[in-house]
């Protein structure tokens, strides 16, 4: 078979979108050897190449505070998004009820909310609660944004859940509860452990609203970079940079492997 | 066993069932059937409590269940799509209504391995149910289903999706079944000939009604409607006017104008139009000495061969078409298209319907 001749226009178009992909990737990949740089400085390309900036995170105690921090308010918000978010979505796929869209959208639009909008809110609201500035207004505010999420994904899975063995299990004489327990929950295992996944690198990685919220005693580590390229400009942020692209690629490896093996 | 009292259900603006009258004897084997769309799997799903009732109401056992959840009614249903669950072992889907009915393990145990008997296949409770057949996939469905006795089993359709060899073997067993264990089946398919084969009582669904209710052969040899006559079995139809009136039996002149005695029960007047039904299989081929209480004449239009049996299509000399279902012989065999043939048969294999 002959090769099919490619126009020019489309190889150039071809060229046009791999040089966008590269820009754009380009900064994530060059923090990656800046990481393992050996000075105290922020500088491509490394004079020469060690673990000292990872010596460095891993020693200093408020870089360690705030991933601390960041774990606890990301598996708070896991936690709280997947109660609140499956329960959501199981409701809105398996009930019938006046304006259910309507209740649809309304659960889904902390995701079309622009985050500054959504942080300045959350910071009024919040500090009228007195919980701005702790743990817990950070997993509740953090939990907004992933329950929108765990919704979309619980949602699809559910979808996929044959309805006539939930049938099939009330006539054989068992209750709503245990129907969801043992039928319901298991075969949407894999959906609700990747909205889990999702759910707790959105907390993870959240930045904007962290900002508005965060105390001094509850930086995230989102945050603690932020104001440390602000303040001190610390090679640090090069490993910590690429230890959270590695939790990001990961994850989303993880939930990639789920939905295969579905 | 069970009645239901004036049952109907709309979808919007669809009806899909009005008006059902129906009483289930206990231990009866009772067969709703009918084409797709005719409110067959609806009137199951209502007896089941899967799906509301808009009028009327359901009861089971004496027990008004109007309303009343599916896990409240305590009955037994199969599926077309055998519902099993995906992530349980045979022995666990098998053991799930008996544990949701909180009987101790010991005893679990000893059912699940009894009623896997019952349905001749053991050593396959540590697999898991998309590791069987469809065939074993079936009886495991309907072991779940017996495992807890219920008294009233409903099945939808349940050898659906079985080839017809299956099909035919997997009747026997639930037959043998039903005999066994005494307990009351309503079962729906679309499969005539299912039907026949299985029940006690055939309830024909047409268009949301009860076409006909009655056994097998009230269905067969004395269908009520057209549309039972022709949904049973294999029928000659034919157009007519009612031109005299006895006590049961009637005199008909077709559209050909000729003249045919049948029975009927729907009470025809004398000029009232009606349907005139034979069934094939009470067409007989006469020889030139042979007599029959009906004889018409005519030409043979076509033979299809069909194995056992032989249709033959012949036309009257006033133009109708008449199919005669015939034992294949040699003989008949050697009949050739256009050949002159006599057909007979009996007053009483005519039906005369409205």
């Amino acid at each position: 078979m002959a090769r099919r001749k490619r126009s020019p226009l489309s190889i150039a178009a071809c060229a046009a979108a791999w040089s966008g992909y590269v820009f754009l990737a380009l900064p994530s990949v060059i923090i990656i050897p800046m990481s393992f740089g050996n000075s105290d400085e922020l500088i491509f390309p490394p004079r020469s190449f060690s673990l000292y900036l990872y010596e460095k995170y891993l020693l200093e105690s408020n870089w360690m505070a705030a991933t601390a921090e960041s774990l606890e308010v990301a598996l708070g918000t896991a936690a709280l998004s997947l109660l609140l978010g499956v329960s959501a979505a199981y409701g809105l796929s398996r009930a019938e009820f006046l304006a259910k869209r309507l209740i649809t959208m309304f659960l889904l639009s902390p995701a079309f909310v622009p985050a500054i909008v959504l942080a300045l809110g959350l910071y009024l609201y919040l500090g009228a609660g007195h919980v701005s500035g702790t743990t817990v207004g950070l997993i509740i505010s953090h939990t907004v944004v992933a329950v929108p999420f765990v919704i979309v994904t619980s949602m699809a899975g559910l979808r996929h859940v044959d309805q006539r063995l939930e049938i099939a299990a009330a006539v054989m004489g068992a209750r709503r509860f245990l129907i969801i327990r043992r039928i319901t929950l298991p075969l949407l295992a894999p959906s609700v452990l990747a909205a889990t996944l999702f759910a707790f690198l959105i907390s993870f990685d959240e930045v904007v609203i962290s900002y508005f919220i965060a105390g001094v005693r509850t930086q995230t580590l989102p945050v603690k970079m932020y104001s440390a390229i602000h303040w001190e400009i610390s090679p640090v942020l090069a490993a910590v940079s690429t230890l959270l692209t590695l939790l990001s690629l990961g994850i989303c490896l993880a939930v990639a492997l789920l939905r295969r093996g579905r | 066993m069970v009645r239901l009292e004036g049952v109907g259900r709309r979808y919007g603006p669809v009806t899909a069932l009005t008006d059902i009258n129906l009483d289930i004897v206990e231990g009866e084997f009772l067969t709703l059937l009918g084409p797709s769309g005719s409110g067959k799997t609806t009137l199951l799903n209502l007896i089941a409590g899967t799906v509301e009732v808009t009028t009327g109401r359901v009861w089971i056992d004496g027990r008004d269940v109007t309303g009343t959840p599916p896990m409240a009614r305590g009955l037994g249903m199969v599926f077309q799509n055998y519902a099993l669950f995906p992530h349980m072992t045979v022995g666990e889907n098998i053991a799930f209504p008996l544990r949701v009915r909180r009987l101790p393990e010991r005893e679990i145990r000893r059912k699940v391995a009894e009623v896997l008997d019952l349905v001749r296949l053991p050593e396959v409770t540590g697999r898991k149910p998309k590791e069987l057949s469809g065939g074993q996939q079936q009886r495991i469905a309907i072991a779940r289903c017996l495992v807890y006795d219920p008294s009233l089993v409903l099945m939808d359709e349940p050898l659906g999706a079985l080839d017809k060899k299956l099909r035919q073997q997997m009747q026997l067993e639930i037959k043998r079944l039903h005999t066994l264990l005494g307990m009351t089946i309503v079962y729906v398919t679309h499969d005539q000939e299912e039907a026949l084969v299985m029940s006690d009582r055939i309830c024909l669904m047409h268009d949301g009604r009860i076409e006909q209710l009655g056994t097998a052969s009230d269905l067969y040899f004395r269908p009520a409607t057209v549309f039972a006559a022709d949904f049973l079995g294999e029928s000659n139809l034919l157009d007519g006017e009612c031109v005299a009136v006895a006590s049961e039996s009637l005199t008909v002149r077709t559209a050909g104008g000729v003249a045919m005695s049948g029975l009927t029960s729907v009470g025809l007047a004398r000029g009232d139009r009606c349907k005139l039904v034979i069934r094939p299989e009470n067409i007989a081929l006469l020889g030139p000495n042979n007599v029959a209480p009906c004889i018409a004449e005519g030409v043979l239009e076509e033979m299809i061969f069909v194995g056992g049996v032989t249709n033959f299509r012949v036309r009257l000399h006033d133009g109708v078409i008449l199919t005669a279902k015939r034992l294949t012989t040699e003989a008949r065999l050697a009949l050739t298209p256009g050949a002159s043939v006599r057909l007979g048969w009996r007053a009483a294999d005519v039906v005369v319907l409205r």
